[in-house]
């Protein structure tokens, strides 16, 4: 189809308006970009297991395969709760794993966050109504930053909530 | 005299109880008297290579009997057969005999029951250990299992943290050497693992003795099983013991169901739950390896096999929507959501495999990998033939205990997946691995790469028999009898640890009386005890080499506390 000359530059002339339009007025501010964040994001995670059947230990540990690299987000786990920001607690509390899972929060260093994984550890699951199980103690649920469901979760959606939660935030 | 044939056990047994009629061939039946009775009867199995499977003990004090029963499970190591021995114990009593001296396997069993039943065993030397489930967060005589237990004593327990638990270890109150440290490790680990408490006592580097404790997840699932869920719906219970296994567990209480319902599963059923058995045998075998591999801090090769492993476990949801497997089993068949599809597998497995052997070719070559593995816990045939132990730890030692060879179901009967499994196929191994199968955990490492080449052999075979059939036609429906007795059924399979196994008992309302979930990390752990500690070996275990040998057996915590 043959367009005429005049219909021609009337579309390149709105054209480079409206390209200069966007480029000096309609920026978007740097703040929406998704990649940049700037918050601080990288944390040192302990993993502590309350009981739980291993199902979730192993999505965690798949977090940090490398399909998923939970560590280029800075997020790493340690092996002393001494050296850890945010405490992952996963699996149903057994009254046997109560004084060491508080003694493990209580080793952790301020400031510092609670993030419960799978559904077994919002009362119970499949496990509700035993003898051997006991709800979260209040200081833990206290420092509760986020819970991740899930039965299990798969890394990907731990990953998600991780990196969604703003641990220091005043509210958290 | 050794017994080769069903009949021959028949009259072995009625020389020393009263048979009791069990449908089909496969389980033969004895109610023994007496004690002595009892021993001699396991002494003769003793001889006869017999291995214990599991000791149930079931509160029957309202049943006709009055009193609590013992039921002994064993197997023979050819035959396709299983022994039970039931033994009513003396009412008021709180004694039993203890086989301990003709099976050690039975410990574990022995302590459990010490704790959930409040049964000692008679003669009890210091060997038993207790607290091993129920910790000092407990009251004392507090006996959860027993049918009579109120639970309102629990609700009035307030949480008693400050008291450690402590168990009493006779070896480690033995007087210490010169240079010994009894080192605590636990319950909570470094890495991202299950929680359990080992003591080593040490001299120096070297571990001279390990006890461990273990019961940090007990979560009461037995009393779970016969308090909230009935034989329909057990199954999801079932599947929540043990999480990396929750298809071979969940397969081993609908097979016992089955039983009790006397239900036929549809073929085609039954050749898909081999499809997924095998499948998650090799996703865990790749889970392991990565472990392994990842203690000994060869990260890039872990890092390879974790991969794999993902690659198996979003095969395994795309194919059932769940990446363990889960839901997938009923009594009566099988549920998926969607046809199952063979031809996806195929293409995903063979490469998974194929990459799998290339990297077990590049770490048998590695002097690093082979230095750091053998000769490292060492456990002998004798050991293991000792301690009970089964399944992947046992095959590595020489003790070809199988229960696809031993027992198998549905399609495994097949003359060529028995050939297969018993690695007299034509084609073996594609990668060349000489290696003396001595028990270390070298052995072990093998033995998961030739398992998980056999697995995938399996699949291929499975698959070819495969004919799409519409989702109805594999789940049957149950049908218990009208009369509903106390029966009980045995489910058997064998998981990727080694032999899963549940014992079901139902009531007359077909709810759940007693379930008895037994993994095979019970037996195996003092078999992973044994391995650490040093006798007479070239090598002796220094501290470093423990998680090397604990990821080696990689054995369940929560399967063996429930």
């Amino acid at each position: 189809m043959r367009i005429s000359s005049s219909v021609r530059k009337t579309g390149i002339f709105f054209l480079v308006i409206g390209r200069l339009i966007r480029t000096l007025f309609l920026r978007p501010p740097a703040y929406t970009k998704p990649n940049a964040i700037p918050r601080r994001r990288s944390i040192a995670i302990r993993v502590v297991d309350c009981g739980s059947n291993n199902g979730v230990e192993q999505e965690i540990q798949a977090m940090f395969n490398p399909i998923y690299d939970a560590e280029r987000y800075g997020l790493r786990l340690v092996t002393s709760p001494r050296h850890a920001d945010v405490l992952l607690v996963t699996g149903p509390l057994t009254r046997n794993m109560e004084r060491p899972l508080l003694a493990a929060f209580r080793a952790m260093p301020e400031p510092r966050r609670v993030v419960t994984v799978g559904d077994d550890v919002e009362g119970g699951g499949v496990y509700t109504g035993s003898y051997a199980i006991i709800p979260l103690p209040k200081e833990i649920l206290a420092a509760r930053a986020a819970h991740v469901p899930g039965d299990p979760p798969a890394p990907d959606q731990i990953l998600q909530k991780l990196l969604e939660v703003d641990f220091w935030a005043k509210s958290n | 005299m050794s017994i080769e044939s069903y009949e021959q056990f028949l009259d072995l047994g009625r020389t020393f109880g009263v048979e009791i009629h069990r449908p089909g061939r496969s389980q033969l039946h004895f109610l023994v008297e007496s004690a002595p009775k009892l021993m001699q009867f396991c002494s003769r199995l003793r001889e006869e290579s017999c291995w214990l499977i599991m000791l149930v003990t079931n509160d029957e004090r309202e049943l006709e009997d009055n009193c609590f029963k013992q039921y002994y499970f064993f197997t023979h190591s050819e035959l396709n057969v299983f022994i039970v021995i039931e033994l009513a114990l003396s009412p008021g009593l709180e004694t039993y005999p203890s086989i301990l001296p003709i099976f050690p396997s039975v410990a574990p069993f022995e302590r459990e029951i010490a704790d959930l039943f409040g049964l000692r065993p008679d003669k009890s030397e210091d060997q038993l250990v207790y607290q091993t489930y129920l910790h000092s967060c407990y009251p004392q005589r507090l006996f959860p299992l027993r049918r009579d237990w109120d639970r309102g004593e629990l609700q009035r327990l307030s949480s008693n943290f400050e008291q450690e638990s402590n168990p009493f270890f006779p070896s480690l109150a033995k007087q210490k050497g010169e240079g010994e440290l009894d080192l605590p490790v636990g319950p909570i680990h470094a890495g991202v693992i299950e929680p359990g408490k080992f003591t080593f006592r040490t001299s120096g580097e070297i571990i001279e003795r390990l006890e461990y404790q273990l019961g940090y997840t007990h979560k009461g699932i037995e009393h779970l099983f016969q308090r909230e869920y009935d034989l329909e719906n057990g199954w999801r219970l079932a599947e929540k013991v043990v999480g990396d296994s929750s298809f071979s567990h969940s397969l081993a209480y609908c097979k016992a169901v089955e039983v009790l319902s006397s239900v036929v599963v549809p073929p085609q059923a039954l050749l898909l739950r081999a499809i997924f058995l095998e499948m998650e045998r090799i996703t865990n075998h790749l889970a392991d390896c990565a472990g392994l591999v990842h203690d000994i801090a060869f990260e890039i090769i872990s890092s390879e096999l974790s991969v794999l492993r993902e690659e198996m476990m979003q095969l395994n949801g795309r194919l059932t929507g769940s990446r363990f497997l889960r839901g997938v089993n009923r009594p009566g068949g099988v549920v998926l959501g969607h046809s199952f599809d063979g031809k996806i597998i195929r293409p995903i497995i063979r490469r998974i495999t194929e990459r799998f052997l290339s990297i077990a070719q590049t770490l048998v070559e590695h002097s690093g990998f082979r230095d750091r593995t053998s000769g490292v816990g060492v456990l002998s045939r004798e050991t293991a033939l000792h301690f009970g132990v089964t399944g992947l730890a046992a095959r590595a030692s020489g003790v070809r205990r199988d229960f696809r060879i031993q027992h198998p179901f549905g399609p495994y009967s097949d003359s060529d997946v028995q050939a297969l499994l018993q690695g007299q196929a034509e084609g073996g191994l594609p990668i060349s691995i000489s290696v003396e199968m001595n028990g270390d955990v070298f052995s072990r490492f093998i033995q998961r790469v030739i398992e998980v080449w056999t697995s995938y052999c399996l699949i291929e075979y499975f698959l070819d028999k495969w004919e799409n059939c519409p989702p109805e036609e594999l789940l049957s429906p149950l049908r218990f009898s009208e009369q509903g007795n106390f029966e009980w059924g045995l489910g058997y399979v064998e998981g990727w640890r080694g032999d899963v196994v549940y014992w079901v008992m139902k009531d007359k309302f077909n709810r759940i009386y007693r379930c008895k979930v037994r993994d095979p990390s019970t037996l195996n752990w003092p078999g992973l005890a044994a391995a650490v500690m040093p006798k007479s070996f070239k090598r002796e275990t220094a501290l470093a080499d423990f998680p090397i040998i604990n990821k080696s057996f990689s054995l369940s915590y929560s399967g063996n506390d429930l």
